[in-house]
């Protein structure tokens, strides 16, 4: 299959089975709202401040310097308290502000993990179903079927990322200070991203394909799908990223930075826009991951 | 007849004692200080200097033209060896700095230092040289004290190796910027010497002098120096001669690399030269746009630029210690962006650190080169004064609240930069010695708490009034060595207030403001005092109706609460409505409403939601 068919058919089934994309939009998106009680919560003493409005403008330093700000209450003896009560106030302040800050990062993390993976294996197996109509049964039936053996690709992901990702990439980060030079490592490194992704995904649409949880081997299938089709892939991957590069591009230096954002109404739906089309456009990748898998095997 | 010659004779009377107005007629009003227009001349330099570029080395020959213009003998000199606070890590200036200075660190494979080889009176003895303290002070015994009024002339012969670039001075690849590299006297005032060992906080304090300085280098080499250059020769040996001579001024610097290349205009009577890398040639406009702001501005608040040329030098990127100073008629500036990742964000527009580096240290020809306040002993004067300069002119040239960066939505101001600095400790004095403070409170009490008090000041006062008050200062104490003191006393002539909050509070006490809005009730507000600065403000309350009151509150009450009981339902209460007082310690508690602003909670939920949105898919979640 060459790799434009490829993305071809990423495409069609993406848009095809539009209700698993819609199903998957907005089960992140509810998440997302329970998440989000903590900030809400945390934001309703400041809502009720006169410069709210000004942050509803857009976060200007001085927001940022008032929170900071915090921390010279220890230099700042209050009236009527001592340095040791400012002190304890202002590690309480800080301790409150790191809570929920940490709290709300450290849930989003999970809900990614376990929400995200359990996703994952309703919209492989309407993929894989293909030309088969849309079943809310089977989508939840994939989605409750490989989610054990999706979470434990994830913590190996996460785990790729921390030890192996991270630390390449800060060594890219160096060199591409050194001229031409860097800017190739550079450019290794964003392949090197693309081959993580594709291996992770072709592993995950392998093991739905193939109605089979044993990660370990959806993993070496998806080694050798790389070198089995290593154009066709690099072709979706280079295609569905850069239109991945494309979306961010119109919304991030287009269309977000015009936004009035005092205009709450336009902004979310300008953003939310963006966040469906950034999610449909994962969905063209595992589509046509599908679609490349099911060329080698028997499917489901 | 009678009347006439006595309506002549009080016209006369009249128009031979003008009546001074406030501000425009100072004298008589502030105190006797130098109401001269031109600089006394105590200490002139001539120096014939030698660069060794290979080794990197000076030989040169000082001769120093030195006036008692005390009213007391001196009985001995004191000079600055600054070169020798680079010699090793023995020195008060390294291990003060612990080996950095200005974000850059010293390289002990490439040391600095200067050695005195001949010190005598022109025609007479030999003067024997004692290093005091870490070597940047020697001493040398006179064998008659210099009675009031006397001239000196010494001939000096000296030695020098140039450091890497550190703490403004050295070499780096092809590049030299030569600062504080000859000896050099100290003041003497008050009966003894005003002259310090080198630390690493500190900068420098000089008297007046002409400075005539000839220095022969490699013929491929272009140079820059403080004043005017006056010949070039070529020597026929690969070499070239190259003089400079600068009338009344505190200090001599001087530059030189054979690839800079060389931009210049004209703005008014200056010659503004921009002295620039190839590597460089995007900041070209963009220095000189500057300058000439600075020059322009700076010249309608204060005082004409008292000299004829202004000198801006570029820096290399890995030279950037020796960018960001000031020498008279002499800046260098540096291509570093404000966020410390090299010069691209600059380059491409995101920030404006090399205009605001030029327009700082272009505001430092008035408020150093001109007036020549201490700097080691009084630093906020000069750096404040410059840094709250640098402020207003930036707000001024760049209205949108991003006088230091924009990135898309997310932007701030040259005065924000500061704020962020002066939150993390408020209570710092901003009189004090340089050595008294430690690093990160001497860039506090010197930049950052000067620039937000003295721009509270101005709108405490307003700005016509401000505006009075420091040009009024500045044409005064030209030339004049001008303390705190004297600034207090201008401003108390000036104003009729003796600003208490300002002087006792901000200069010399650990005060710090936050004002707060406590609670707004149905028929009342309560605002609070939580520090212990007091500054007399306002408070504006809102009522339903859409009716306004403003209240006075001279802050002396921890807490305060208005009642309204015959007015319409209390909205919201903010104190210090027009935001004058910039030393709050935090702003987002001086308003509050009684009612949650619903709309706006939801622009920031909305964008909230958006983030962890991003967030979720940038964790690999689906």
């Amino acid at each position: 299959m060459s790799a434009w068919n490829v993305f071809r058919n990423g495409i069609s089934r993406a848009l095809k089975y539009w209700q698993s994309l819609a199903l998957a939009y907005f089960g992140v998106l509810l998440v997302i709202l329970l998440l989000s009680v903590i900030p809400a919560l945390a934001l309703l003493g400041p809502g009720h401040s006169t410069a709210m409005p000004e942050a509803a403008n857009g976060i200007d330093a001085w927001i940022i310097i008032d929170i900071l700000s915090l921390t010279a209450q220890t230099s700042a003896p209050a009236s009527g308290s001592t340095t040791a009560q400012a002190s304890a106030q202002v590690a309480r302040d800080w301790s409150t502000i790191l809570v929920t800050v940490l709290s709300t990062v450290g849930l989003i993390t999970l809900a990614s993990w376990l929400a995200g993976n359990y996703l994952f294996g309703g919209l492989l197996l309407t993929y894989a179903e293909a030309p088969q109509p849309f079943s809310l049964r089977r989508f939840l039936w994939g989605c409750w079927h490989w989610w054990a053996s999706f979470l434990v690709l994830g913590i190996l992901e996460a785990i790729l990322v921390l030890f192996v990702l991270t630390p390449i990439g800060a060594v890219t980060g160096y060199l591409t200070t050194l001229g031409r030079f860097g800017w190739l490592v550079f450019l290794l490194f964003l392949m090197l991203i693309a081959l993580f992704l594709a291996l992770l995904e072709l592993a995950r649409a392998w093991m739905v394909v193939n109605n089979r949880r044993n990660l370990f081997a959806g993993l070496w299938q998806a080694i050798k799908s790389v070198f089995h089709h290593p154009l066709a892939l690099a072709g979706l991957y280079s295609l569905a990223l850069l239109l991945l590069l494309l979306l961010h591009l119109v919304f991030r230096l287009g269309l977000l930075p015009r936004l009035p954002l005092a205009w709450w109404p336009l902004v979310l739906l300008v953003q939310q826009t963006f966040i469906f089309l950034r999610l449909w456009a994962r969905c063209i990748r595992l589509a046509g991951c599908v679609a490349l898998t099911s060329t080698e095997t028997t499917p489901v | 007849m009678q009347k006439f010659t006595l309506a002549v004779i009080l016209a006369v009377l009249f128009y031979s004692f003008p009546m001074p107005s406030p501000v425009s007629n100072l004298t008589g009003l502030l105190p006797a200080k130098a109401a001269s227009k031109n600089p006394v001349i105590v200490a002139s330099y001539s120096i014939q200097a030698s660069l060794d570029v290979q080794a990197k080395t000076i030989r040169a020959r000082e001769t120093i033209t030195y006036t008692n213009t005390s009213l007391v003998p001196i009985p001995d000199l004191v000079f600055h060896l600054y070169l020798n606070a680079f010699k090793d890590q023995n020195s008060i200036f390294l291990k003060e700095s612990q080996g950095l200075s200005r974000g850059y660190g010293w390289d002990p494979q490439y040391p600095g230092w200067i050695d005195v080889s001949t010190l005598r009176i022109v025609n007479g003895p030999a003067l024997q040289l004692a290093l005091l303290e870490d070597g940047t002070l020697a001493r040398a015994s006179l064998p008659s004290a210099l009675a009031p009024g006397q001239t000196l002339h010494l001939e000096v012969e000296f030695n020098e190796l140039l450091p890497k670039v550190f703490a403004r001075t050295g070499f780096v690849d092809d590049f030299f910027l030569v600062g504080q590299w000859f000896p050099k006297l100290g003041v003497w005032e008050n009966g003894a010497w005003n002259a310090y060992p080198f630390h690493a906080n500190s900068e420098f304090f000089a008297d007046f002098g002409n400075y005539d300085v000839v220095i022969t280098l490699p013929k491929e080499y272009v140079t820059g120096g403080v004043g005017q250059p006056v010949s070039q020769k070529d020597n026929g040996d690969g070499t070239q001669t190259i003089s400079y001579h600068a009338g009344g001024v505190i200090d001599f610097a001087w530059t030189a690399c054979p690839r800079f290349q060389s931009a210049s205009r004209r703005v008014g009577p200056v010659d503004l030269v921009y002295l620039y890398l190839p590597e460089h040639d995007w900041s070209v406009k963009r220095a000189l746009d500057a300058a000439q702001a600075a020059l322009t501005h700076f010249g309608d608040w204060y005082g004409s630029f008292p000299y004829a040329r202004l000198t801006v030098v570029d820096v290399p990127d890995n030279g950037l210690g020796a960018g960001g100073m000031e020498y008279p008629t002499f800046i260098t500036s540096g291509t570093e962006s404000i966020t410390g990742l090299g010069p691209e964000p600059t380059k491409v527009g995101l920030d404006r650190s090399l205009e605001l580096v030029v327009i700082h240290e272009a505001g430092h020809q008035w408020w150093q080169s001109t007036v020549a306040f201490n700097e080691a002993e009084e630093p906020w004067l000069d750096e404040g004064f410059t840094d709250y300069s640098t402020s207003r002119l930036a707000q001024e040239l760049y209205p949108d609240e991003n006088s230091a960066f924009q990135i898309s939505n997310y932007r701030a101001s040259y005065l924000d930069t500061r704020r962020f600095e002066y939150v993390n400790d408020p209570a710092v004095p901003m009189y004090g010695k340089a050595w008294d403070f430690k690093t990160i409170q001497y860039g506090i009490a010197a930049y950052s708490k000067p620039v937000l008090s003295l721009t509270t000041l101005e709108r405490v006062l307003g700005s016509r009034i401000m505006m009075k008050l420091m040009s009024a200062f500045y044409q005064h104490y030209q030339f004049a060595h001008p303390t705190t003191k004297d600034f207090r006393s201008t401003v108390q002539q000036i104003t009729g207030q003796y600003h208490a909050w300002f002087f006792d509070g901000l200069v010399y006490g650990s005060g710090v403001l936050d004002y707060s809005v406590k609670s707004v009730n149905d028929q009342s507000v309560t605002v609070e005092r939580k520090g212990s600065l007091i500054i007399p403000t306002e408070v504006l309350v809102t009522f339903t109706n859409g009716t306004t009151q403003l209240e006075t509150w001279d802050g002396s009450q921890a807490e305060k609460t208005f009642e309204f009981p015959n007015r319409p339902s209390v909205t919201s209460a903010q104190v210090d409505p027009q935001q004058k007082l910039l030393v709050d310690l935090e702003w987002s508690d001086n308003g509050l409403r009684r009612r949650l602003d619903l709309n706006s909670w939801l622009a920031v939920m909305v964008r909230i939601l958006y983030q962890m949105e991003n967030m979720w898919m940038s964790l690999g979640g689906l």
